[in-house]
């Protein structure tokens, strides 16, 4: 479980983030969502421990974040940031690998290290680019090697009951449609297996197909946060995206939306 | 690049073609001496088990006091700068970085040549300035401090930013390169020489017993040096990835800074200023095994190791009765190199 009490963080004069307070149940996929410049990298570096919040408190099960060792949460929390410049040679199969950096003192590594890599090469399609350079990818394929870097992070054999947490900033971005098809079933399937999962996203339909529930930043405010049937609807979309939306239903009994011809973008703020 | 499972066997290649070069280069000089020679004097009084000829004292001395310390001292202080060059190229996520880039060197230099006035000017304690300790402890507090200066001058909310610590090590070394001018220009014709040649490289101006006393501490920073490679690596992927991966870079910054800096101001110690081979082998080694530093970090040392030997070994037999200070030779061969590297990578990137 993840929780948030009371987060405030400011850079400079400007508030990014105000008074923001919610909890993030084990087992869930939470999409957030939020124009652009509402909080939503911001919240997530909080949530890393990249940035300290001038107000409030960072819970990982129950312990707060500063209180945590470093090598122990990277074992059980991975991130992915909106972006990850690398500008040396490395090859495909020795980034994924640096996310097992952190069991590097762990017993069994020598044989989990290799199937956690193994297994995210495949779930990314990655097999077939291992030893290729990594600076020779196009962005999407890159983009998919630090996906595979921050699932085999936190890899575990199946039935491992341990608790895990994944926060990825934007992690569609670059992706074509089948492999964000595919990276949001993979966000599904970890929350299955009782990942809390938290991801950044733009795209409503994404949500509402994939994820259990909701958090919508405006202006560094959390404005909802709810579950994805309840609380995703026109008005929403309207009220903060400024989008006229018309819900469909899908043939699961899902929703889905259809965009009407754009209007002017709420008040630039 | 050559296929991981060969990286080891390359490594050990490389280790005794760096004792074998060093071996080589103690025959030769003015006066050869033949290698089953130099085994009887490595023997010592071993030697009369095995039964090599007994050899000559003048020859003894020549190799146990003027070669030894000078082919030891280019294996150390050539590979230590190598592997400082690939420990800031990492450190800085630049591939271009480089000990004399950041100042480390020039702050070297403005506590060594400092030492080098002192000695020839001051009337109190002429002992404790004309000391090669004394040099040795200058140089490297002077690299420790302009790299911790650059480092603090450098650092917002905690972080380091990269592009300002380039810049402040360009400031830094210029007003290192404004300090040794006034040195220069208020020494005596004699320091002035010694600061100079001092300033240009070389592997035989060190007295042998200092050479030998740094040899421990050289071993000691390398091995402290090389530990960080798994940090190294990871620190690659930018400070926020190093952060969620179990590695705080602050203090891991703070770490590499002065270990490197104390590794480079005793090569400045002993060997003066030289040039390119911080930044040269690191990129040729690179090529060869990729960017892990596991692999990087001890290539990269043999590599300029071996290098260091060969070029001392020119620089030692080119002319008959003179030395060629090392700085020159490296800068003759390392600057036009590096811009063939240059322009190379650019070439690439346009296709």
């Amino acid at each position: 479980m993840i929780e948030a009490k009371g987060i405030t963080f400011s850079a400079g004069s400007r508030k990014l983030i105000k008074a923001v307070t919610f909890k993030l149940q084990p087992g869930k996929f939470y999409g957030l969502l939020g124009p652009n410049g509402a909080g939503k990298s911001t919240l997530l570096r909080i949530l890393n421990g990249e940035i300290q919040p001038d107000k409030g408190s960072v819970f990982f099960d129950e312990r707060k974040l500063t209180d945590w060792s470093l090598t122990a949460l990277a074992k059980i929390r991975s991130a992915l940031p909106q972006r990850t410049e690398l500008s040396f040679d490395y090859t495909v199969e020795e980034v994924v690998a640096l996310g097992r950096s952190p069991f590097n003192d762990s017993q069994n590594e020598s044989t989990q290290g290799p199937e956690a890599i193994q297994a995210s090469l495949e779930s990314f399609h990655l097999e077939k680019l291992r030893n290729r350079s990594y600076l020779n990818l196009s962005g999407g394929e890159q983009q998919r090697v630090q996906l595979a870097r921050v699932f085999t992070q936190i890899w575990r054999p199946k039935g491992d009951p341990t608790s895990r947490f994944l926060l990825l900033d934007e992690p569609t971005a670059g992706l074509d449609l089948a492999h964000q098809q595919q990276l949001l079933e993979r966000l599904q399937e970890s929350a299955r297996q009782g990942t809390t999962v938290i991801a950044a996203l733009h795209d409503p339909n994404q949500v509402a197909a994939h994820a259990d529930s909701l958090l919508v930043l405006a202006e560094g405010k959390l404005v909802a946060d709810g579950k994805v049937e309840e609380i995703l609807n026109n008005t929403l979309l309207k009220r903060y995206f400024g989008v006229e939306t018309e819900t469909l239903r899908t043939a699961k009994n899902g929703k889905a939306f259809s965009f009407r011809a754009p209007s002017p973008p709420p008040s630039q703020r | 690049m050559i296929p991981k499972a060969y990286r080891s066997i390359l490594l050990l290649a490389l280790l005794v073609l760096a004792l074998a070069s060093g071996f080589l280069s103690l025959n030769f000089g003015s006066i050869p001496i033949a290698p089953s020679e130099i085994f009887s004097i490595f023997l010592g009084p071993l030697n009369t088990h095995i039964g090599f000829h007994e050899p000559s004292p003048e020859h003894t001395t020549i190799v146990l006091q003027l070669r030894f310390p000078r082919i030891l001292l280019a294996l150390l202080g050539g590979g230590s700068l190598a592997l400082a060059g690939a420990i800031l190229q990492g450190l800085f996520r630049n591939p271009l970085a480089d000990p004399a880039l950041i100042g480390v060197s020039s702050g070297g230099a403005v506590g060594a040549g400092l030492v080098l006035l002192m000695a020839s000017s001051a009337r109190l304690a002429p002992t404790l300035w004309d000391n090669p300790y004394t040099l040795m402890l200058a140089a490297m507090t002077g690299s420790i401090l302009s790299t911790y200066l650059v480092y603090q001058l450098s650092k917002t909310g905690g972080r380091i930013h990269v592009p300002t610590m380039l810049l402040c090590g360009i400031a830094v070394n210029a007003f290192g390169g404004a300090l040794v001018g006034v040195m220069l220009f208020s020494a005596d014709l004699d320091t002035l020489r010694e600061i100079t040649f001092w300033g240009m490289g070389s592997f035989s101006r060190a007295p042998h017993t200092a050479v030998f006393t740094a040899t421990p501490l050289f071993l000691v920073l390398m091995v402290l040096l090389l530990r960080q490679s798994q940090a190294l690596n990871v620190l690659l992927l930018g400070n926020a990835e190093a952060l969620h991966l179990g590695y705080d870079p602050h203090p891991i910054h703070r770490r590499l800074i002065l270990l490197c800096g104390a590794l480079v101001g005793l090569s400045v110690a002993l060997c003066g200023s030289i040039a390119f081979v911080g930044l040269v082998v690191p990129h040729l080694v690179r090529l060869l095994v990729g960017p892990n530093h596991r692999f990087l970090l001890p290539a990269s040392f043999l590599v300029g190791a071996i290098l260091m030997v060969m070029v001392d070994l020119l620089a030692a037999n080119l002319l008959e009765h003179a030395n060629i200070p090392i700085g020159i030779l490296t800068a003759f061969v390392g600057a036009p190199f590096f811009l063939y590297l240059l322009l190379g990578a650019r070439r690439k990137e346009i296709v």
